[in-house]
């Protein structure tokens, strides 16, 4: 069953695209990354679907129910994590975390144990007023107010942006402990890394088009990235259509390819041994190896 | 109701700074009735201003001379500059009430919560009026206070005190008008540092047509009446103090009031909210 379905979503600020045509499903359970480069139109399609932005054309719903139209009963259930977090200067963290649960009509007397839990695990102190945090400890705090009233679906819009490294993976662990408990996350990211690490799928975004869907599963990583070095130039090197599964070709280095390969091995050796390289090398295909696909140099798919 | 606790939350520092500095304003103004009152005042005044032109004495309220030997028709006069801070006031809340969380970028924790639109609405809509109200009141506690500690003995201190809470009824009233068209605007405006600018030019720029309108007996071209377009005009403090309210400019504000609040509903349940 899908929790967040997006179908053909446009937007557009006045002559400048945010988002030409997204549309992607996730489904329940799942924790989904949202990968793309700057610009790409990640952040609007999160403000599209926190109803913030109203669509030119398409539509997105969440639980079922129209982002639009549902949107106050879809966030009961919602957590979000803003990019850039601005939240009213003179509150203090607590007063944000308390006023939070009131916004979802609970009593806040109820979640003091995961409120202690939460700040503990995340180092935040409750009683600074959020002037007087830094970047990172915004960021904590934002987190800790998206979790707090336990949400079916949390969003994060690029959640590890000015968090330290050992705070990340508090993170990653402990959105990992809920979603095994069901809870579904969808976060934006430009680290591949944790994308990888932690999603089952991963959605590309491209100038406000989405690209591609991956697959991360441990059986869909049979993708590998080919790299082949010739001792002269080859202007005219194109893939062979004999290898109907390999795509991406680019050029990397002086006389040097890249491509990827997602078939059986043996035709794939049987034409690297026709052309004779100076050197090749074949490796599973990263993440960050798709992107740089995806993204570089315009050779895409 | 968390949006109207949160909004009257973030507003209670320049609610308490603005009404702090409005009630010892007041209190100074009217320090200066005892001195006022004794002597001739009221003639040195009006042989000051004998050579005026009719047009400039209307305009500044001095066509029908204040006594200031009795302390309503003084504070009065006092109470159309403490109207016009208090229309500057009310503007700039409801200016910066949508827009604010806007250019502030909290829009996006506020509605990232489960609120409708229209919550948010009304209950900033009701905070911005229950702010102004604690402004009002502010304003009415040092007028009552300088009424008791600056009054002659001879005054009549129940129809003092009534007559503080008729004008300051009317302040209130006219200080609605400027908060609901600032409501509007913070819905067009596309950021929050417009929101000065914005409220300075409604409220002086509206007074200044009033001021045009006295000067020119109300009438340009016996088109408009020019008083119609300055809700301080609405309420004009020595005005209500001598006839009261007038039926046509009651209607004239809450028509304004409801238009403004219409269009600004309208507009913001449609508009993007950026951040």
């Amino acid at each position: 069953m899908s929790v967040i379905s997006i179908n053909r979503l446009k937007k557009y600020y006045g002559k400048s695209r945010g988002v030409e045509q997204v549309t992607f499903d996730v489904e329940e359970g799942e924790i989904f990354g949202f990968i793309g480069p700057n610009g790409a139109g990640k952040s609007t399609t999160i403000k599209l679907l926190l109803s913030l932005l109203k669509p030119d054309e398409g539509s997105a719903s969440i639980f079922g129910m129209d982002v639009i139209k549902d949107s106050a009963r879809i966030k009961e259930d919602l957590g979000y994590v803003p990019g850039e977090v601005r939240y009213y200067p003179e509150m203090r963290v607590g007063q944000l975390l308390d006023t939070t649960l009131r916004f979802h009509h609970k009593n806040p007397a109820d979640y003091a144990s995961l409120q202690k839990e939460l700040c503990d695990l995340f180092d935040i102190d409750t009683s600074k007023k959020f002037d007087s945090l830094s970047l990172g400890n915004k960021k904590k705090a934002a987190i800790a107010q998206a979790l707090i009233h336990s949400p079916k679906l949390i969003i994060l819009d690029e959640p590890t942006n000015g968090l330290d490294p050992l705070i990340q993976k508090y993170l990653f662990d402990y959105l990992r402990k809920i979603n095994r408990t069901g809870t579904t996350i969808l976060f934006s990211s430009h680290n591949l890394t944790e994308v990888q690490a932690n999603c089952s799928r991963a959605a590309f975004i491209k100038e406000g088009t989405i690209i591609e869907m991956e697959d991360l599963t441990s059986n869909a990583k049979s993708d590998k990235v080919v790299v082949v070095t010739f001792a002269s130039p080859q202007p005219d090197f194109l893939l062979p259509s004999s290898l109907s599964q390999a795509s991406h070709l680019r050029v990397t280095g002086e006389n040097e390819y890249t491509f990827h390969f997602g078939g059986e091995p043996k035709p794939l050796l049987a034409y690297l041994s026709e052309l004779s390289p100076k050197d090749f090398a074949v490796e599973n295909a990263s993440l960050e190896s798709r992107f740089l696909a995806y993204y570089e140099g315009g050779h895409t798919k | 109701m968390n949006v109207l606790r949160l909004e009257i939350f973030n507003q209670r520092k320049g609610l308490i700074i603005w009404s702090l500095i409005m009630f010892v304003s007041v209190f100074l103004f009217m320090a200066f009735f005892p001195s006022m009152s004794g002597g001739n005042m009221g003639e040195i005044l009006a042989a000051e201003t004998s050579s005026f032109s009719k047009e400039m004495l209307s305009a500044f309220g001095l066509d029908k001379m204040p006594d200031f030997s009795k302390i309503d028709e003084y504070f009065a006069y006092v109470m159309q500059y403490i109207a016009l801070a208090g229309g500057i006031y009310a503007a700039l809340r409801g200016a910066s009430s949508l827009i604010g969380e806007e250019t502030s970028g909290t829009i996006e924790y506020l509605y990232a919560q489960p609120v409708r639109r229209s919550e948010i609405f009304f209950q900033k809509l009701l905070a911005s009026i229950i702010t102004f109200f604690f402004y009002s009141a502010a304003v009415t506690a040092s007028s009552l206070l300088s009424i008791i500690c600056f009054k002659m003995k001879d005054t009549d201190l129940s129809s003092a005190v009534s007559g503080v809470l008729v004008v300051m009824l009317g302040m209130f009233f006219s200080g609605l008008v400027f908060l609901c068209i600032g409501f509007f605007m913070s819905t067009v405006m596309k950021s929050a540092r417009q929101v000065a600018s914005m409220a300075n030019g409604v409220v002086f720029g509206t007074y200044i047509l009033g001021i045009f309108a006295h000067a020119f007996d109300k009438k340009i071209d016996g088109i408009i009446n020019m008083t119609y377009l300055s809700p301080l005009d609405y309420a004009i403090p020595a005005d209500i103090l001598r006839d009261g309210f007038q039926a046509k400019y009651v209607l004239l504000g809450f028509g304004i009031m409801i238009i403004s609040i219409g269009c600004a509903y309208s507009i913001y349940l449609k508009k993007d909210l950026k951040s």
